[in-house]
């Protein structure tokens, strides 16, 4: 079942003027992996968040932390 | 020094690209389901073929007993399916496949849960091993000749074995996984760099 996409990731991938193709290339990892884990489809290991967090030059907060004003509470 | 470190490994990663995550994690689960429609459809047919020997011998007028296998060649193969199930089998419990969140810190034998595992075992077990005597000797003899009852009764006799060998394994794979958490606890403990 798909995931929440992760526009945030999209955005700063954009920001550091990277394709697809070039942060998968960065991390070690193919195109569809990125493509994937923007779109919602794959959650990435914890290395491979670090991995584009420090390709993209911005934290892992940044990114993948969800603010409680986000969360669903009935979730937790 | 790791297989990941050879020369030649690394060479090849230089070559055909990096690892993917996801990709090995697909693949896993692909190989998985290989494996288990594999194996186990190996194991039926090994099951159906030394039954329906058995039975065939039961009706006829042979002293000797057939043997399980009809080659040498045929008993390597399924020597080596067992071989590789129980290693795999090994490997996960290593990986803590017994050792659930569930039952992580319980003192005591969750027994009525390993009943049930084994009880379920050795039923289906029972039914599938008196339900491949009877379709074996249906094939060599007619209905009213087929000893239903002998059959169920062989099933009854296998199935009880088997949820008895479940049983035992599924303790001591407990007991084990105790022992090595405890162990990795105690390195954990005595680390000093906290």
């Amino acid at each position: 079942m798909p995931g929440k996409k992760n526009l945030r990731m999209k955005a700063a991938r954009a920001a550091a003027g990277l394709s697809q193709a070039d942060l998968a290339q960065a991390v070690g990892v193919t195109r569809q992996t990125i493509g994937l884990i923007e779109a919602g489809g794959y959650n990435p290991t914890l290395n491979l968040c670090v991995a584009i967090c420090k390709a993209l030059r911005v934290t892992l907060n940044d990114l993948f932390w969800e603010d409680e004003s986000n969360v669903d509470p009935d979730a937790l | 020094m790791k297989f990941e470190d050879l020369k030649l490994v690394q060479k090849w990663r230089e070559y055909a690209g990096p690892k993917d995550e996801r990709l090995e994690a697909e693949s896993a689960k692909i190989y998985k389901i290989g494996f288990v429609l594999l194996s186990f459809g190996m194991l039926m047919i090994f099951f159906y073929q030394f039954i329906a020997r058995q039975v065939a011998w039961v009706h006829s007028d042979a002293s000797e007993m057939p043997h399980g296998f009809a080659t040498p060649f045929e008993a390597a193969m399924y020597l080596w399916l067992i071989l590789v199930m129980l290693i795999c089998a090994g490997l996960q419990t290593r990986k803590g496949y017994v050792d659930t969140n569930r039952f992580g810190q319980t003192e005591h034998l969750p027994v009525g849960y390993f009943l049930l595992v084994s009880g379920l075992s050795g039923a289906a077990f029972a039914l599938v091993i008196a339900a491949m005597r009877c379709i074996a000797e249906a094939q060599i003899v007619p209905l009213e000749n087929v000893f239903w009852l002998a059959n169920l009764a062989t099933g009854v006799f296998c199935g009880t074995t088997i949820f008895a060998a479940t049983f035992a394994v599924l303790c001591a794979t407990f007991f084990t996984a105790k022992r090595r958490r405890a162990k990795l606890e105690a390195e954990l403990d005595s680390a000093g760099d906290i």
